[in-house]
């Protein structure tokens, strides 16, 4: 019998993950059977720490939260995990638009080797701006060094934060606003990111400004490429009921809407997009 | 006197191939007063006045937000999150409108009234 090698069975899982999201489409129930085979073949041979891992970058693009999150939470926990694992977990984290828990992880577990990944600082950046810790996110910046901070990503997204920072620096009650902005993303994630994957492919936040009736307010879009408008508005209209329902003031509702949109051509500041996993 | 269903028949006018941006950008923007004027007689229905400290459209959508109806408070929710639309078309002319923007706020419009 040939030897079975773990780390090519979640490299193998990975891998098909990252064809996915190159080609910006949903797994097919093919692609689904095959990693789900691979994960319990790793996990039946008591390597764990990998499961989790990989098992966190299925989850995320599948739409399973609490996999996801329970995955997570094992390979931050684990002895066993590397830095590797846990940078997959962030970028599993990422795709899922769990902001928050990126945050936590952050700001309890810090590397510094992870500041030498661009993609692990676009995405902590995003963390830190989405809970509005502008102090954190600063604290990071000083950190980086020439060659990442200039790179182009991660240069729009500090541009961004300072823009995010102007906007609230204006506004009244932070804690308001950080509720309602990841409490809505952390109920997409749960409620509508595995039908949107599905019916609409991958997605990337955009955030735009403007000022009506001497009021300054913000946008964040949800924005997909491809798909039927149809579908983006039945699960858009979802998303408006939650709105609707959650307790926040108008105020907050009002002055910082959070919606699906197609993504126009040319636009290109977004805050951040789906990252690839590690082969 | 025209209503807000009629607005929205107006912009599905501007909507289609080979229309100019100007027309989408009109086609949007009729379709956003379609719907303010329809959820604002809804807002003008309800309990208590208007905050009039606020703008025209911004007292609108937060005395819908503040109603103990969900379903009006997801009117503001919807006429709030198509503001934005509005403001581009009609005073953002140094950036492209495309007819992904006109199409959207059209197409919830056609929905609203059933057209």
């Amino acid at each position: 019998m040939a030897n079975f090698a773990p780390e090519k069975a979640s490299e193998d899982a990975i891998n098909i993950l990252n064809r996915a999201l190159h080609q910006e489409r949903a797994l097919s129930d093919f692609e689904i059977t095959k990693i789900e085979k691979n994960l319990d073949s790793v996990r039946r041979a008591g390597y764990l720490a990998e499961y989790h891992m990989a098992a966190s970058c299925f989850f995320a693009i599948v739409g399973n939260m609490d996999g996801l999150l329970q995955s997570s939470e094992e390979v931050f926990k684990s002895k066993y995990s590397s830095s590797k694992n846990k940078l997959q977990v962030i970028f599993a984290l990422n795709n899922a638009m769990r902001y928050r828990d990126i945050y936590n992880y952050i700001i309890n577990f810090y590397d510094d080797e992870f500041i030498k990944e661009p993609a692990f600082v676009d995405c902590a950046l995003s963390a830190y701006l989405i809970n509005l810790d502008f102090n954190g996110a600063n604290k990071l910046k000083s950190k980086l060094g020439n060659e990442i901070y200039n790179l182009k990503d991660i240069s729009t997204t500090i541009a961004l934060g300072k823009a995010l920072e102007q906007f609230f620096l204006k506004k009244n009650s932070c804690d308001d606003y950080r509720n309602y902005i990841t409490n809505t993303l952390d109920w997409y994630s749960c409620n509508l990111l595995g039908k949107a994957r599905k019916l609409l492919g991958q997605s990337s936040l955009n955030y735009s400004f403007y000022e009506d009736e001497t009021i300054d307010f913000l946008s964040i879009s949800i924005e997909f490429r491809k798909g039927e408008l149809d579908d983006l508005l039945d699960l858009e209209d979802e998303l408006l009921t939650y709105i609707a329902s959650s307790e926040y003031p108008a105020y907050v509702k009002s002055s910082l809407n959070i919606k699906m949109n197609f993504k126009d051509l040319g636009d290109e500041d977004e805050l951040t997009e789906t990252v690839t996993f590690y082969d | 006197m025209i209503n807000p269903v009629d607005l929205g028949l107006y912009s599905q006018g501007n909507y289609g191939e080979n229309k100019s941006e100007v027309e989408y950008r009109c086609c949007a923007r009729t379709a956003y007063y379609s719907l303010f004027h329809h959820f604002k007689s809804i807002a003008d229905s309800l309990p208590g006045g208007y905050d009039k400290s606020l703008g025209s459209h911004e007292r609108v959508i937060r005395k819908l937000l503040d109603s103990s109806n969900e379903q009006h408070r997801k009117f503001g929710v919807a006429l709030s999150n198509y503001k934005d639309i509005r403001v581009k078309a009609d005073y953002r002319i140094d950036v492209s409108f495309s007819k992904n923007d006109a199409y959207k706020i059209l197409r919830y419009a056609e929905k609203t009234f059933g057209i």
